[in-house]
């Protein structure tokens, strides 16, 4: 376990101690939309990596581009192929901390604030956005909703389906973890 | 000229109606295709830990089918992922399956050995697999 914590964070993330609040999950899932009047475009992953420390305040994420699945075959494909390049990009991840109180003791929603660096397509970004924690009687659950531009990676859409693929992808995420034993 | 002119606009229509065809083709996952490598668990995990750029070359991208025991299962609307384990607590192969329903259907529970077919997605922590199935 030890190891599959040091992968996921990145040195970012180490156990310290036997009182680590380090909550982990391997099925978080990541959603992304697109919508303009000529065209609505989702994708999902339910194949992200996530790991939150709440001593430390850090939160990693991990998952495979070709792990989104889409609706149609050929946006599967031209998103894989042309956009973020999966062959040559695999991975998205992010790394980062987030600012405001959570006591893993008492259940209940936190609202917090989450900031960090994205990397995509070969590009970092840091980005910050609120998000909420929420400690159940066995995990955290963590949501946050955020946009992204393409070109902010380096990502460019050809002319003939600009109208298709909107300025801005939303970006949702829903992770519900585990605490590390 | 007219027949020109007609035949012109049935070539037209003929290709407009093929790219919409194609353009809008579901995804249809992997039911119809065939088994392009089979393997275990433990040898697909394995070839990814040691060297994931070799493991690309062979598995990326392929339909395979993998041999392995249920780990765990997590639920997630009318999704699942389930894991088939290599050793407790440690990576495995993720394999994600839609609907959820086509475990149940199965009657697959943890600690059964099964075997999987899926398409295989990289390596990240796991061995990733989506569109999967189950063969038995």
């Amino acid at each position: 376990m030890k190891k599959f914590i040091f992968c996921i964070g990145c040195c970012v993330l180490v156990i310290s101690s036997a009182s680590a609040q380090v909550y982990i999950t391997r099925t978080g899932v990541i959603n992304f939309f697109s919508k303009t009047p000529m065209e609505d475009i989702k994708a999902e992953n339910n194949q992200v990596y996530a790991a939150v420390d709440l001593s430390k305040k850090t939160i990693a994420f991990s998952m495979l581009m070709k792990s989104f699945l889409f609706r149609k075959e050929l946006m599967q494909e031209h998103f894989n192929e042309n956009y973020v390049e999966s062959d040559r990009y695999p991975k998205s991840t992010f790394k980062g901390t987030f600012t405001g109180d959570v006591d893993s003791q008492k259940p209940g929603v936190y609202n917090v604030r989450a900031q960090g660096v994205i990397a995509l397509h070969g590009v970092e970004k840091s980005i910050d956005t609120p998000a909420t924690i929420e400690i159940t009687g066995d995990g955290l659950m963590g949501m946050a909703r955020f946009s992204l531009l393409p070109q902010d990676f380096n990502i460019t859409i050809p002319g003939i389906v600009r109208d298709k693929i909107a300025k801005q992808i939303d970006v949702q995420v829903n992770i519900s973890c585990k605490p590390v034993k | 000229m007219r027949k020109k002119i007609i035949l012109f606009l049935a070539v037209v229509v003929v290709c407009l109606a093929v790219a919409w065809y194609w353009y809008n083709k579901p995804r249809e996952g992997i039911a119809g295709k065939d088994t392009q490598l089979t393997v275990s668990a433990a040898l697909l995990y394995e070839g990814y830990n040691t060297d994931e750029a070799a493991a690309n070359e062979k598995f990326l991208n392929k339909i395979i089918e993998v041999k392995g025991k249920v780990a765990d299962v997590i639920l997630n609307g009318n999704d699942a992922v389930l894991i088939l384990g290599i050793q407790p607590e440690g990576g495995g192969i993720s394999c994600f399956f839609s609907p959820a329903s086509v475990l149940e259907n199965n009657h697959v529970k943890k600690g059964m050995e099964i075997v999987v077919k899926g398409k295989c997605t990289g390596f990240n922590m796991d061995v990733n697999l989506t569109d999967c199935i189950i063969i038995l």
